[in-house]
Formats: C-alpha cells, sequence, structure tokens
C-alpha cells in the first residue's frame, strides 16, 4: 500500500485517522502466511497447479450452491454446504459449511472434474489431516477459504467431503475412497456437491 | 472486558496463530492502538515529557509492528489468557513510541516510567485536523458527488463506514472483485482529480 493509496483512503473517508484499507493491509501484513493447497494427480492424472487459501475474516451470507445430508446408521450426520459469494469463478472464495453435522470429528475435503483432474482443498498437505470440527466457529463454517484460481478451469466439479471420527490424511483418503459407496473406509462419510466453475 | 474472557477456544486459536482469531483480536483493538499513535501521551513522572503522536505514515508503522510483536508466537504463547489484554497491546504502542521518542531527542532525557505508569498514562488529546488535509478533503467531496451512485454506495460503505470487501459485496450483491475494481478505479480518479485542480503530486 503506497503513501497515495493511504491518502486517497483517508479522504474518502472524510478523516485524517486510520482507514479500512489500511487496516486490511496491515492486518495481511502480519497475519500468519496462509496455506497453500496443492493438486495432485487423481489416479495418474497429472498435477497441473497450487490453489492458494485465505482465512475469513468477516463472515457472510451467501446462496449455496448446494446442501446435502448423509445420516450414518450410528445417528452421525454429515451436512455439507459449498459456496460462494454470488458466482463461482476465478477469483471468488469457496465457502464450506458443515454446520448441523454431528458424530463426525474431522472434515477434509477436494473436488473432481469431469476430466479427472483434483483440487485438494483440506488437509493442506500429504502429512496433514483434515479440519478439526472442534474447533469450528459456532457458526460452523470452515474458517479457512479456498480462493479459486487458475487450478480451478471452468466447468463442473463434484466436490468430495469426506467426515471421519478418524484424522485422515490425504493418502490414507486416497487409499480408501470408493466414489460408489461414498465412503472412505470405516468410520467415514463422504458427502458430494457439486460445483459449476464460470 | 479482554476478548479473551469466557472464550476459551478464542484464546486456544489466537495462540495457534489462527487467522480467524488474530484478525478478531486486530479488529477489537486496532483503533485504541492508532488513536494512541496518532495522538501521543505526556509522561508526568520524568518533567512532563510530551511523545508526540506519529504522523500519518507514523501511524501505519506504530499500528503494523504493534500487532507483528503481538502476533509473533512467542507473544502469543507468553500471553497468559487471563491479564487484560488491551493495556498489554497498547503497553508495546507506548514502548515502541517512547524508543522512538528517545531516538529522536539528541539530549535526550532519562525517561523511566514504571509498568503501572505505563498502563495509566492516556492518549494526548486529539489534534485539530490538518489544514492541507481539510483542503483536499473538501476537493474529494467534490469528486465523489460527480459519481455514479453505484460509486458513491463503494465510497459510502468501503471507505466511510469502513465496511470489509466481502460484507459491501454480499450487501450490493456483486462479486468481492467487483467491490475492489470499483474501490480502485475510484482511487485513481480521486488522484486524476486533485492533479487537475494542482491540489497534488498524486
Amino acid at each position: 500500500m503506497t503513501p497515495d493509496d493511504r491518502l486517497t483512503a483517508r479522504l474518502l473517508a472524510g478523516r485524517d485517522q486510520l482507514s479500512r484499507s489500511e487496516k486490511d493491509a496491515i492486518l495481511e501484513s502480519v497475519l500468519p502466511a496462509p496455506a497453500r493447497r496443492a493438486r495432485w494427480a487423481w489416479l495418474a492424472v497429472p498435477a497441473l497447479a497450487a490453489a492458494a487459501a485465505v482465512f475469513v475474516i468477516a463472515p457472510w451470507r451467501a446462496a449455496p450452491t448446494d446442501d446435502f445430508t448423509a445420516r450414518g446408521g450410528s445417528g452421525a450426520v454429515a451436512n455439507l454446504r459449498v459456496a460462494c459469494p454470488g458466482v463461482c469463478e476465478q477469483g471468488s472464495k469457496l465457502v464450506f459449511d458443515v454446520h448441523g453435522t454431528t458424530g463426525y470429528r474431522y472434515f477434509a475435503a477436494f473436488a473432481k472434474g469431469r476430466d479427472g483432474t483434483v483440487v485438494w482443498y483440506f488437509p493442506d498437505g500429504d502429512r496433514d489431516t483434515g479440519v478439526d470440527l472442534a474447533t469450528l466457529p459456532a457458526t460452523g463454517v470452515v474458517d479457512r477459504v479456498v480462493v479459486i484460481g487458475s487450478e480451478h478451469a471452468r466447468g463442473i466439479y463434484t466436490v468430495y467431503g469426506v467426515f471421519s471420527a478418524q484424522p485422515l490424511t490425504r493418502p490414507a483418503i486416497r487409499a480408501a475412497f470408493d466414489p460408489d459407496r461414498l465412503t472412505a473406509g470405516e468410520g467415514t462419510k463422504v458427502v458430494t456437491s457439486d460445483l459449476v466453475i464460470r | 472486558m479482554t476478548i479473551f474472557a469466557n472464550d476459551r477456544e478464542l484464546l486456544d486459536r489466537f495462540r495457534r496463530g489462527d487467522r480467524a482469531a488474530l484478525a478478531a483480536v486486530f479488529e477489537r483493538y486496532v483503533d485504541e492502538v492508532a488513536t494512541l499513535a496518532r495522538r501521543g501521551f505526556t509522561i508526568e513522572s520524568s518533567g512532563h515529557v510530551y511523545v508526540r503522536g506519529a504522523s500519518r505514515e507514523g501511524e501505519f508503522e506504530l499500528v503494523q509492528e504493534t500487532f507483528a510483536k503481538a502476533f509473533a508466537e512467542k507473544a502469543r504463547l507468553a500471553y497468559d489468557g487471563l491479564s487484560p489484554y488491551r493495556p498489554y497491546l497498547l503497553r508495546i504502542t507506548k514502548n515502541l513510541m517512547i524508543d522512538r521518542y528517545r531516538a529522536q531527542q539528541k539530549d535526550a532525557r532519562t525517561i523511566a516510567v514504571d509498568l503501572g505508569e505505563l498502563d495509566a498514562l492516556q492518549p494526548a488529546a486529539e489534534e485539530p485536523p490538518d489544514v492541507d488535509f481539510q483542503r483536499l478533503a473538501a476537493a474529494t467531496a467534490e469528486y465523489v458527488a460527480t459519481l455514479g451512485p453505484d460509486a458513491r454506495e463503494v465510497v459510502r460503505r468501503r471507505f466511510e463506514e469502513g465496511d470489509s470487501q466481502d460484507k459491501v459485496a454480499e450487501a450490493l450483491g456483486w462479486t468481492r472483485r467487483k467491490v475492489r475494481t470499483v474501490e480502485r478505479d475510484v482511487q485513481t480518479g480521486l488522484r486524476s482529480w486533485l492533479k487537475r485542480r494542482g491540489l497534488s503530486e498524486m
């Protein structure tokens, strides 16, 4: 942010005090760097890019692209909404709302395009595990948002949300994932949602 | 009441360096830190030392440095979660300002401030608006009046009310990218407007 940017922001605010855009710039400079999300080949499809992720500062309400609920035999419920604040396009944020999920502790998610390419959202890397749902805010919205970048070519994707009682790594999910039975092994539930990138 | 009172989850996330938790803490206290940085304060025990408020650039740097120190991993983990966070944060700003004051004084007086006095220091009174800024602000108001309704709405929400880009996008039914684009165009237009009137070299 240049001194000119700071001055114009203050002039437009009508007061010579720290402006919203200055606060945004400061905040971004003092926060830990957001994790970068790698793209990997799904069944030998080569990886092409990486997706960047940022944490949400301000919550928003957005029209969901889809809303699915899966009920397990033990009474566990897995809910997943995937939404953008408007049209899902490059530069938009993708929000994962798992409000109402009970009986599962961890959440992982990836999308698979019609051409077979896969984009991972959570966990961050092969050695990491997914989102611990016990740490979610009361809103039930995962406090990490994926920014749709060039790794998301225009088209239709299926987003797979993997709910589990145990923390799972990407390799563990890959090894046990069954798209027909919508499971990633014992004690898991997979919920899908369509995602249209325009 | 400190932001962490009765919110163990927030404290845990803060200590872990969770970006959303850090952002919540920042939003809660940033205005008070900025006010202190802008206004300065007087230390009576050291012979009425007036630690002047910072310039526009200095204010930005002080706020940035304060939160950079407070959000460093060592500082996050060292915070006990029980002490009020606001005085702790403002103490960082005050110490930064005192250090700068000392560096600027060729015949630096000794400034000895104990913790209790440091916490009790209050921001000085707000100084009257800068005359140059007032002149530019008046021209800016004329410029804003020439804008279309969408751009004026972005100015109102984003600059005057200080809403986030996400919030503005949601309110207007736009993408964040569109808000960002309109915001940038408004600022670029303002620079040209002021330059054409010989009011700024921006």
